[in-house]
């Protein structure tokens, strides 16, 4: 295989073969290895008694790029900026011809298409088996990290250096963000899905169901100011089974960076921001972001990607946070409890003068001795009482001397019970039973 | 069972080297329709060189659509005229002897002398793949 007759002598069997990469019932891509050097010789022509080869030099890095789809063909033979060898070759594997000769007057015809990537999968006795494993367990990590964001938080005081308290982190900046982020994946999903699903209660489970796969992967992390990079996982969520909702998480993560974590809030962001949620739903989601951008001791900032510089996200125009937070009061519903007495032993010093016990927050009486609960309709049906309008009536109770004092007025008249504590629910139901035959007495 | 190329098959030892039972679906690149020329290992009789390579008796299949669509993209321009399309078909243990590669995308298929290409072979486009 030595070039007989030219100015270059030229033997390919000095290299040595590692791996055909690609082959089409001949080698087309040879990986070969001289002196601990790395080459590709490439098939580029056929012509009548002779085939052409490229030989290019390269690191071994490159090659594993290539195997891995990460650049392509086509990119390795046009950036090689080393000579590259093109060598003419019979049939019988003589060597005939070989000059040298560098990318940029490589002909279109030697040449891959742009599109020329591999996806190499390699048997457990290919040269590359072991390398490949390795790469693919770190892509899901690093396909993640390529298209992170990453949000800082720096204190704008120098008396820690630029180091930022933990317990101010946790439990008060990371906490507000995630609120933040709970609140709009929600409020997102119910805007977005409301008209689709009418019943409000099978959204909620759809939602609670999908929940896990809305959360951004952490992916890198710094301290001293603290720095985090956030991924939309794309590659999980291809198991949420409903295409148009699997396309909505991957979307949410990327639209509450657009929209809440906006680094100027321009009057276009207000605007989007005013006109898709709910007022209830806006304070939800923005007033814990606002709470870090108007904390003048940290600066809350903003990339991305990875390469790009930080920005300060900055609200300079506090009316439109007025905008977007209305000042509004947000009720929880008042739910009905239902209590039971309990009996309490406690021990105090003898020489002591102690007016309290301090008992649990879920009991009855917390930390007084009286309390005030409603009866309702549905109270009246436990025991059998079945009324035929709704009634809220206020029932105080209260302890005297070891017992228990149930009273209430209905329409002016006052009912009363006094009970051993241990006869509270008797005590309902008496009360209960009082009221039921004086509004019976009175429809007669 | 008998090979094409048998006589120049049998001169290399342990050739074919290994066999893959069971069905499979399997790609072959061909250059316009599907005849017997374009499952003729055309290197191998036009050059010496790869005579005595047990690999070269073989044809080129790939595992799938993608794989064979994606060994083409990456062939230069001018070898690229060769093949323009891609051909599928089911391959049984009684139409030859196949076995994966280094690259499990690519295996090596040596035909029965019984073989009908034309019978077994269609030429398919990205939309077929699935058949």
């Amino acid at each position: 295989m030595t070039s007989p007759n030219k100015n270059i002598s030229f033997d390919l069997n000095q290299f040595q073969k590692i791996e055909d990469i690609i082959y089409l019932d001949e080698p087309i891509l040879t990986h070969l290895i001289k002196n601990n050097k790395h080459f590709l010789l490439y098939l580029v022509d056929t012509l009548d008694n002779k085939d052409t080869f490229l030989l290019l030099e390269l690191e071994e890095q490159t090659i594993f790029d290539y195997l891995t789809k990460l650049i392509t063909l086509r990119q390795i033979i046009s950036s090689n900026q080393n000579f590259i060898y093109r060598i003419e070759q019979d049939f019988n594997g003589n060597i005939i011809n070989a000059d040298i000769t560098q990318n940029s007057a490589l002909p279109e015809n030697y040449l891959p298409t742009e599109d020329s990537y591999l996806n190499y999968e390699p048997s457990s006795q290919s040269y590359y088996y072991n390398f490949i494993e390795e790469f693919e367990s770190q892509t899901y990590l690093r396909s993640l990290r390529e298209q992170a964001f990453y949000i800082k938080l720096a204190p704008t005081n120098s008396k820690y250096s630029d180091t930022i308290g933990f317990n101010q982190l946790v439990s008060e900046l990371l906490k507000n963000i995630s609120s933040s982020f709970k609140s709009f994946l929600k409020a997102d999903f119910f805007e977005t899905f409301k008209e689709k699903q009418t019943d409000e209660k099978k959204l909620n489970a759809s939602f609670n169901r999908l929940s896990d796969d809305l959360d951004y992967r952490m992916v890198d992390l710094d301290f001293g100011s603290f720095e985090i990079g956030l991924a939309v996982d794309k590659v999980m969520k291809q198991s949420i089974e409903n295409k148009e909702i699997r396309d909505w998480a991957i979307d949410v993560g990327y639209k509450y960076i657009n929209i809440v974590l906006d680094d100027d809030y321009d009057e276009e962001t207000v605007s989007t921001i005013i006109s898709n949620y709910s007022q209830e739903d806006r304070k939800k989601i923005f007033e814990p972001i606002f709470k870090i951008t108007k904390n003048s001791n940290y600066d809350f900032k903003i990339k991305y990607s990875k390469n790009k510089e930080y920005a300060k996200i900055n609200i300079k125009d506090k009316s439109k946070i007025e905008r977007i937070i209305p000042k509004i009061e947000i009720h929880e519903e008042v739910q009905s409890k239902e209590y039971e007495i309990i009996q309490v032993t406690t021990i105090k010093e003898k020489d002591k003068v102690r007016k309290s016990i301090k008992l649990d927050e879920n009991t009855l009486f917390e930390s007084s001795n009286a309390k005030q609960v409603i009866l309702k309709k549905k109270d009246f049906a436990k025991y059998d009482y079945i009324l035929n309008f709704d009634v809220e009536i206020p029932l105080d109770i209260s302890t005297e001397k070891g017992q228990i004092v149930l009273r209430t007025e209905f329409e002016g008249i006052e009912f009363k019970k006094t009970l051993d504590s241990g006869k509270f629910d008797e005590g309902i139901k008496q009360i209960i039973s009082s009221i039921y035959e004086y509004i019976l007495s009175k429809s007669e | 069972m008998k090979l094409k190329f048998q006589e120049s098959i049998e001169k290399i030892k342990d050739c074919p080297a290994n066999n893959e039972l069971g069905d499979k679906r399997l790609f072959r690149c061909v250059e316009n329709e599907v005849n017997e020329k374009s499952f003729v290992p055309q290197a191998v009789l036009l050059k010496p060189k790869y005579q005595d390579k047990c690999i070269a008796w073989g044809l080129s299949v790939f595992n799938s659509f993608d794989s064979a669509n994606q060994m083409l993209k990456n062939l230069s321009k001018n070898k690229r005229v060769n093949y323009s399309k891609i051909a599928q078909g089911m391959i049984d243990d009684s139409h030859g002897i196949k076995y994966g590669g280094s690259n499990k995308k690519h295996y090596r298929f040596f035909p029965s002398e019984e073989f009908n290409v034309v019978e077994n072979f269609e030429i398919v486009d990205r939309n077929d793949k699935s058949k």
